[in-house]
């Protein structure tokens, strides 16, 4: 039986020193983003996930 | 403060929770709708089974126990990583350096949300709400989770290559993994020798290390 997960390709050449840059980007904003509303929403959902009860 | 958490009921993908729940589809994509059903062809439980991967839903709270609830969205998740293997030498130092406490490698953590979907009936704002969005928050939330016994630096998501779908991602903060079709074609036909002709799909990226998490 298959089931198919998706094989992330390797990154190369280009690809792969574009995606460096970004990371190397998004680092240096890290924790840039305030996500705090939002994981207090999902923090209360995970809360009353079922078989947490 | 969301749909989803005002009205839903959260938990794993069963056939208990398929049963109780009435009829539902995923009208867009017979892959993902026959995915998220019981007695179908490489569903949410053979992925389970195999340790593929774990597979959530939301479904309407009825709290009169009498209607049938709603099956409203559910996602997969499964580990995953992304390599960057043949970097000229002083990028990949660059990206390792930049990496604290890491080992000099050239793979990194990643989440791969492997199947996401809304059902027909709970469209793109229902009741004023962007049910999508929240449970992209949610995945997010559970990706960056410090109480999680491992870390992943990424979400990957091998994204449906409509303008729907690509601008949902990309609202939500995802980048392509590669510049354009052709870049993916030409990096997929290479590792797998196949005779793709178009992109069905687009590979996308979210990075997690953007996050503020000194909420929890």
């Amino acid at each position: 039986m298959a089931v198919y997960v998706k094989a992330i390709p390797t990154l190369r050449g280009s690809a792969a020193e574009r995606f460096v840059k970004m990371s190397e980007e998004n680092l240096r904003r890290r924790a840039s983003v305030d996500f705090s509303k939002e994981a207090a929403n999902s923090y209360a959902i995970l809360k009353k996930k079922e078989g947490n009860k | 403060m969301g749909y989803l958490l005002d009205n839903c009921r959260f938990g794993r993908l069963t056939s208990e929770i398929i049963n109780q729940c009435q009829p539902y589809t995923c009208s867009k994509n017979a892959d993902i709708d026959s995915f998220f059903h019981d007695h179908t062809q490489d569903n949410y439980r053979d992925y389970r089974l195999e340790m593929m991967g774990t597979t959530h839903c939301f479904f309407t709270d009825e709290k009169d126990n009498t209607t049938q609830p709603k099956m409203v969205c559910a996602f997969s998740l499964s580990n995953s990583s992304l390599r960057t293997d043949i970097l000229p030498k002083n990028r990949r130092n660059r990206l390792n350096r930049s990496i604290p406490n890491a080992k000099r490698r050239f793979q990194y953590p990643a989440i791969l949300i492997g199947e996401l979907c809304v059902f027909d009936g709970f469209g793109h704002k229902t009741f004023g709400y962007n049910i999508a969005d929240e449970m992209m928050n949610l995945i997010k939330t559970i990706a960056i989770d410090p109480d999680n016994n491992s870390s992943s630096r990424y979400l990957i998501v091998d994204a449906l290559n409509s303008p729907e779908v690509i601008e949902y991602y990309k609202r939500n903060g995802f980048e392509f993994l590669f510049a354009s079709d052709e870049e993916e074609l030409e990096h997929l036909r290479s590792g797998h020798s196949s005779d793709m002709q178009n992109c069905r799909t687009r590979l996308m990226f979210f990075d997690l290390v953007v996050l503020n998490q000194q909420m929890h």
